[in-house]
């Protein structure tokens, strides 16, 4: 069969990618980068992207040493078992906590923007059942569901930054910022970033044929550039204003007065950021359950879905309630956690490849 | 040896007696000739003209002569348990008196309609003709189109009772063999009384017979069985039905048209758009009108909103309410005007149509806006006619997701929905292909439409034995 | 039903999914539509009241109807915050008040006086109004402009949102929006500009709408009245420093700082006695149907000196010729040395002039900071700290204007 093998293609997995470079990226961060480093917040996204580059350069290194061999086995073989699970764990916490991020998030922006008054309640009942079941369908599903959608999403982002960017009038004040705020704003949303990762624990399942690498650079590339593109024209379009505007993405196509005949075409920006919400949820499942089973080594999706739900609303319904406790949350505790994709698991890699090599 | 007459009387016992059932006893120098045939299926006058007229006139009568004498294509020697099964399919049993062996001569005719125009895919410019309920007639229409040995028919028969002929078609060498000989083995797992029509297979041969997704391809039109033949799939041509289903069946055959291959290639692009925005219309158009009035006036344009406001001020039901009244209403006038005679459907037509949509957005029942979202959607469901029971099941859903989620769950149902179809795979071939799994190729073929010269080769979304259609070098 | 059942348990997150809908979609079936339990606000008015605000509301009425008109009334509300003022809005109308849709905002200009931002805070939190939302003030009460912005919006399509908006391309350097506002108030200059509208009784000349005086809102709500007032955009803007009102700029004054400003591209421009061989003492008017300014900034002995340049596109419009003759055709006219001249002056003057009033009031309208600061940031911020108030920069900034004129 040509197309029916087990794994996910190059394309699916430059799609997945894509997608999952905007996670957390064009809701409320350009505000908060804005707030910490004036205008030269935009150099953070960019020097993030090329951390974020840098991981997918290892992966590229694992991924051509060891072909055939899935992250774990590969971590049992040159790290051992207790290694290997431990770095699961921490895999495990990471996607459950950017999941949490990501959800208190863009809850927020729901209930603010569109569902007034709308409890947590229907937004958990609307994700869990939706993002159960895409991470339950399996990788192949999931990345064909992203293929078809992947042309609706790229569409739509290009139509919002190209609306975006008639609402950019005058030029803001720049250089008005130190290295050190840069640097320490840089660090404290670091817990944007770091989703490279998740492509380790299906390393096994992605079919890269010669040549075919360039795919999944470009693709990562175009959301690179995507996202560093709605930040820039967020910042350059509220410039003194941007602490006041939670949503970018929503933001850049409120503004814009070329479009009045349309009515308000924000509803477009929304039904990105709704789509954008499903999918990386989604993913983020996906990754919680690929490393539940690396842990525990049982092929039980339920049991993995169920324990990700218990621990999702929990967190979600008793922790964080509004944007403040979210933004706290992201800020301070999740830096920690990128410790896992930055240093633990390049770290890992390189003790793989020393083992091979010696 | 038994009495001639009783081994007749014993035929007619194990058929019931059944009254259509003629037998006739001759008496030939000496030897005695017995007819059994079933009247309501059988030739008259070749019963008479082609076998008792030379088989009266023999001088001798023995097994080898009367079966020389008999002026037919198809005359069969067979065995004592194989009489009834014969008689049944409209051939003359004849039993001679001095001989144990058996004589079947087919003479099968029954009164069938000529090939006409399908009601359910009318073209433009393009063949007319249609399927019959007659399987050889049907043979002939696709036989007519391929004078290539390619062309292969297998005979099977499925259902116990009423052993229908099923003719499995492919193209040798160009239809993949795994998916040929997988139709076979699911043929062959059938147990079923009986199969009244090729609608009865789909759920028997399909992967997945719980889905609501349609899985298995069906024509009444030869010219689309034989294009699909040429693109490698099989069909299977049952006996009394003028439907040929296909198999593998991807999506994307739906939003094909045959009109779109018998007209300009950029206009066919056009009305596959026409025809992907109409499916989601129809899907989501009053689930999401619902969405906005309930739960998200504040992103709609202001003057929509004064418009919807204005509509609905003396509406006495709720929005939801309104909605699923209207709908239910189209779907009984749309049940109404099926069932009942054209003429008499006409007039239930003019009744729901003008009479109570406009009084009843007169009386102020029912708002304007509700009555146009839904005859929107329900008109677009009919763009694409072979999917329309799925759509109308999806319209409802969504409108009760819409409802009670609003938008968040009209995306989060949609998303819900392909992510479903793109776990179903029949015969090899992914639901949604070549769309998701993106397949370049094939796309030549499908939201956009290539010229002819430029599809060189069959679909990728399932397997061929032969992947090009067009030889560079032929 | 037992084999749908089944079916169901086979795909629990279809059942949680299917039965989460039906459960919600029982309460849906009982749900209002959103338009009918939400007063939709267009337009708000900020009055000062004795102990906080008084608020107004231009708001849209449902009437059941089939032709569509839209009917909108005023409904005014106190409190002692605008919070606490739109809570009781919504007592008085009976229903939310939706704030998603309101395209302006007025102020009275009593609230120029005191710090604006402290005053408008909750409509710059509230993420429900839009800060692309027009601001505007006004000379009287916020309520009498409403009022007689109710009468517009019922009777004509001309909407008062449509009539502060043209102003973008015609009048102001800037939009006056929320945003701009903001922009400008927490900006390096602190200058935010505001249209202000004025309110007279009918002389024919604005958009007329009929009010009266005595109408009593003891119910919350208006209705018709006799006295003819007209809503009359005379092109004034209220300029604003930290919040503050500085002074206000007639439609001369910002037509002066425009030609140092990119933003406001149309308007036109008139040389009087102008004479050569085609004209005699005559008075040509131009369109400039487009405007490009650039900025070049050197510093010179640490003084930075902006060299701004003026590309005008022009076009003859019109022509008064003392002899009363049209000599020339309008569309073959080629701008002639002297014309270029006097055009080149009489610009060069508004810039001036412009540039005056920016000094006179220390209100950076154009943004000279930025424009100095980006070029480079370090001997900006000398120049600053060398001066004995950096506020002042403005009066030893060092401006040289050029002109270049392009007829079309």
């Amino acid at each position: 069969m040509k197309i029916l093998d087990k794994s996910l293609s190059v394309w699916q997995t430059g799609i997945l990618l894509f997608i999952l470079l905007f996670a957390n990226k064009i809701l409320v961060l350009p505000s908060l980068l804005y707030d910490g480093a004036k205008m030269n917040a935009l150099f953070i996204p960019i020097s993030l992207f090329l951390l974020e580059f840098f991981l997918l350069f290892i992966f590229y290194k694992v991924k051509k040493r060891f072909p055939n061999l899935s992250f774990i086995e590969i971590l049992r073989q040159n790290c051992g078992k207790i290694v290997q699970i431990s770095v699961y764990v921490l895999f495990a916490l990471f996607f459950l906590c950017k999941a949490v991020l990501l959800y208190n998030v863009t809850f927020i922006f729901f209930r603010n923007m569109i569902y007034k008054d709308s409890g947590n309640f229907i937004f958990l009942f609307c994700f869990i059942p939706i993002i159960n079941h895409m991470a339950i369908c399996g990788l192949r599903a999931m990345g064909r569901t992203l293929q078809l959608f992947f042309p609706v999403i790229s569409v739509i982002t290009v139509f919002c930054i190209t609306i975006g960017c008639f609402g950019v009038t005058n030029m803001p004040l720049l250089f008005d910022s130190s290295v050190s705020e840069i640097f320490q704003t840089a660090i404290r949303h670091i817990s944007c970033f770091g989703d490279v990762a998740i492509l380790f624990l299906f390393m096994d399942k992605i079919e890269v044929k010669k040549g075919q690498w360039k795919i999944i650079f470009l693709f990562a590339l175009a959301g690179a550039f995507l996202v560093t593109s709605v930040i820039t024209l967020f910042l350059f379009s509220y410039n003194y204003t941007s602490f006041m505007h939670s949503y970018a993405i929503f933001e850049i196509m409120n503004y814009i007065k070329e479009t009045a005949g349309l009515g308000r075409i924000d509803i477009i920006s929304m039904v990105l950021i709704i789509l954008f919400a499903y999918f990386h949820l989604s993913i983020y499942l996906k990754g919680f359950l690929l490393a539940f089973d690396g842990i525990f080594q049982k092929n039980d999706q339920i049991f993995g879905v169920l324990t990700f739900d218990f621990l999702f609303v929990i967190i979600v319904e008793f922790f964080i309630v509004n944007l403040e406790t979210a933004v706290v949350y992201g800020q301070t505790i999740l830096p920690f956690f990128e410790i896992i994709p930055f240093v633990i698991v390049p770290i890992v890699c390189a003790w793989c490849f020393m083992r091979r090599r010696t | 040896m038994e009495k001639l007459q009783q081994r007749l009387d014993d035929i007619k016992e194990k058929l019931h007696n059944s009254t259509d059932l003629a037998d006739r006893c001759i008496s030939l120098q000496g030897v005695d000739v017995g007819f059994v045939y079933l009247k309501s299926i059988t030739d008259n006058q070749i019963f008479s003209e082609a076998i008792f007229k030379p088989i009266a006139k023999l001088d001798i009568v023995s097994f080898e002569s009367v079966s020389k004498a008999v002026c037919a294509n198809d005359v069969t020697s067979i065995k004592k348990s194989e009489i009834n099964e014969n008689i049944l399919k409209g051939a003359v049993v004849i039993l001679l008196s001095n001989s144990n062996k058996i004589l079947a001569v087919d003479i099968l005719k029954f009164n069938t309609r000529a090939p006409q125009e399908p009601p359910t895919s009318p073209v433009i410019m393009g063949p007319r003709e249609g399927f019959t309920e007659d399987i050889k007639t049907n043979m002939t229409l696709l036989r007519r189109r391929f004078h290539s040995e390619k062309l292969v028919f297998e005979n099977t028969f499925v259902g116990n009772d009423t052993k229908t002929q099923v003719v499995i078609s492919y193209l040798d060498g160009i239809a993949d063999t795994k998916i040929v000989e997988e139709v076979k083995h699911r043929l062959k797992k059938v147990k079923i009384d009986g199969v009244v029509d090729s609608y009865y297979l789909l759920s028997l041969l399909a992967n997945r017979p719980d889905s609501i997704l349609k899985q298995i391809g069906n024509s009444e039109k030869p010219d689309i069985v034989a294009a699909k033949m040429l693109e490698g799939r099989v069909a299977l041509i049952v006996d009394n039905s003028p439907i040929v289903l296909t198999i593998p069946f991807v999506f994307l055959e739906d939003l094909q048209n045959s009109n779109d291959y018998y007209t300009n290639y950029i206009y066919s692009t056009l009305l596959r758009f026409v025809r992907l925005i109409a499916i989601f219309l129809a899907a989501v158009g009053p689930g999401t009108y619902i969405a906005f009035q309930l739960f998200h006036y504040n992103i709609l344009p202001i003057k929509y909103i004064i418009t919807i406001a204005d509509a609905t001020q003396q509406v006495p039901f709720t929005p939801f309410i309104e909605i699923l009244f209207i709908s239910l209403l189209f779907q009984v006038l749309y049940e109404v005007s099926l069932r009942l005679p054209s003429y008499l459907g006409l007039a239930t037509s003019v009744v729901g149509a003008l009479i109570l949509g406009d009084t009843g957005v007169k009386a102020g029942l029912i708002s304007p806006p509700s009555v146009i979202v839904v005859a929107i959607a329900k008109i677009a469901l009919y763009t694409v006619p072979e999917q329309s029971s799925q759509l109308t099941v999806l319209q409802y859903v969504f409108l009760l997701i819409g409802a009670s989620l609003g938008l968040l769950g009209i995306l989060g149902g949609m998303i819900y929905f392909i992510n479903y179809a793109n776990t179903v795979e029949n015969f090899g071939a992914p639901y949604l292909a070549p769309f998701s799994p993106f397949i370049l190729r094939d796309n030549k073929d499908g939201l956009l439409k290539v010229p002819l010269s430029k599809m060189k080769s069959r679909p990728q979304s399932f397997d061929t034995e032969s992947e090009d259609r067009i030889h560079e070098n032929t | 039903m037992r084999y749908y059942i089944r079916q169901l348990f086979k795909t629990p997150m279809l059942l949680i999914f299917a039965l989460m809908t039906l459960i919600f979609g029982f309460t849906a079936l009982g749900m209002r539509a959103e338009v009918n339990e939400y007063a939709v606000v267009t337009a708000l008015g900020v009055d000062m009241a004795d102990d906080g605000y008084e608020l107004s509301f231009l708001t849209f009425i449902p009437i059941a109807q089939q032709t569509f008109t839209e009917q909108y009334k005023v409904v005014t509300a106190k409190g002692k915050s605008m919070a606490e003022a739109i809570d009781f809005a919504g007592l008085r109308m009976g229903r939310q008040v939706g704030l998603s849709h309101i395209k302006v905002i007025v102020l009275n200009s009593e609230l120029l006086n005191d710090d604006l931002s402290t005053h408008i805070d909750f409509l710059l939190r509230n993420k429900q109004i839009s800060t692309s939302a027009k601001l505007v003030c006004c000379d009287s009460t916020a309520k009498e402009f409403l009022i007689s912005a109710q009468k517009l919006d019922n009777a004509s399509s001309v909407k008062i949102s449509d009539l502060v908006s043209f102003n973008l391309d015609h009048i102001f350097a800037a939009d006056s929006s929320l945003e701009t506002y903001a922009k400008g108030t927490f900006g390096p200059t602190g200058v935010g500009l505001i249209s202000l509208l004025h309110l007279e009784k009918s002389d024919g000349e604005g958009l007329a709408a009929t009010m009266s005086d005595s109408q009593s809102q003891s119910s919350g709500q208006s209705s018709g009245g006799q006295e003819t007032k007209e809503i009359i955009n005379s092109g004034d803007t209220a300029i604003l420093k930290d919040g503050k009102l500085v002074t206000t700029l007639n439609a001369d004054q910002m037509r002066d700082c425009n030609f140092l400003h990119g933003v406001c591209t149309i308007c036109s421009l008139e040389i009087d006695h102008f004479s050569d061989k085609d004209f005699t003492d005559a008075t040509l008017s131009f369109e400039i149907f487009d405007k490009t300014i650039s900025y070049k900034v050197v510093f010179e002995n640490g003084t930075p000196i902006v060299c701004v340049n003026t590309k005008l596109s022009l076009k003859l419009g019109e022509v008064k010729n003392s002899d009363g003759q049209i000599t020339k055709n309008v569309e073959l006219f080629v701008i002639s040395k002297s014309a270029e001249k006097a055009i080149e002056q009489k610009v060069k003057k508004y810039m001036a002039d412009g540039l005056e009033i920016m000094r006179d009031n220390n209100t950076d309208i154009v943004d000279f900071y930025t424009i100095i600061h980006n070029t480079n940031p370090k001997a900006f911020k000398n120049f600053l700290n060398s001066l004995e108030n950096s506020d002042e920069y403005l009066s030893h900034i060092v401006v040289k204007a050029s002109v270049d004129v392009m007829a079309k």
